[in-house]
């Protein structure tokens, strides 16, 4: 049994591939037409094989999930980086907001900003603390 | 820096502009009820939900709109007009623009086809691999 693939809800499904690729730097791995949805995901350009697959929150069931844990503040996923000093300032200046700076946290530090689809997103850095 | 307060009177404004009973060109008092000035309102609410207050809310209306015509009869004035859009023709428009045919014939056709409105991640997952699509997935692949 392998961890190959990973997914989040998005509530527009280009707005994500624009900010998951554009913004983040993801690459797009999958795109494949459902009706008018789409199976569609992305993986890390810097290796790994595991992809994300952003889908459709149009489930009222999904919805309420995905507003419940962002009204918390609760990060809906995390992604490892490895100066999280950098991509703080590289998101920032691409406008991203965050919603906790880089944060010391004992032997990781975290931040986490704003995926402008419904979700909040954690960053860390192993080692860092 | 956005603080745990905005983040929270952001979704409320959110929650507001779902509600197709508000009316057109109300976003100043969704911005006053969240005790912002309309400029910081727009500007924040981009930032955090990837577009402006005005089209979240056209994009939640079509969205209604697509439900009503496939879970009622209605006729499209009276959808049109349940949702808040007080023109047909922009309706019309928005309706093409965001789901690629006009409101009458997305109706026809989802009920002849019995396409699921909202499906879940694992229906949408088979109809992947189901599709006619396996050579656009092969050639999407990254290099």
């Amino acid at each position: 049994m392998k961890i190959k693939l990973s997914g989040i809800y998005v509530d527009d499904q280009q707005k994500a591939l624009d900010f998951y690729t554009d913004i983040l730097g993801f690459k797009k791995k999958q795109d494949i037409p459902v009706g008018e949805f789409r199976w569609l995901s992305v993986v890390s350009p810097e290796g790994g094989d595991t992809e994300l697959s952003l889908e459709p929150n149009v489930n009222p069931i999904a919805k309420t999930y995905q507003e419940a844990l962002f009204e918390q503040g609760i990060p809906i996923t995390a992604f490892e980086v490895d100066d999280i000093q950098a991509e703080f300032r590289r998101l920032s200046d691409l406008g991203v907001k965050f919603t906790t700076e880089p944060t010391s946290a004992g032997d990781v530090t975290l931040a986490v900003f704003v995926d402008t689809c419904g979700n909040l997103v954690q960053i860390y850095q192993l080692g860092a603390g | 820096m956005l603080t745990k307060n905005q983040l929270i009177r952001l979704c409320s404004a959110r929650d507001q502009l779902r509600d197709v009973g508000y009316a057109e060109g109300s976003i100043d008092e969704v911005a006053k009820s969240v005790a912002m000035s309309r400029f910081h309102f727009v500007r924040q609410f981009k930032a955090v939900f990837g577009e402006t207050p005005v089209q979240f809310r056209t994009r939640v209306r079509l969205d209604q709109a697509k439900h009503l015509l496939i879970q009622s009869d209605d006729s499209i004035t009276d959808i049109c007009m349940a949702i808040g859009f007080s023109s047909l023709g922009s309706f019309s428009f928005l309706f093409s623009q965001r789901f690629g045919r006009a409101p009458s014939m997305y109706r026809q056709k989802l009920r002849e086809s019995g396409e699921i409105l909202s499906p879940d991640c694992m229906t949408i997952m088979r109809g992947a691999w189901e599709s006619d699509s396996q050579i656009s997935r092969s050639t999407i692949s990254p290099e």
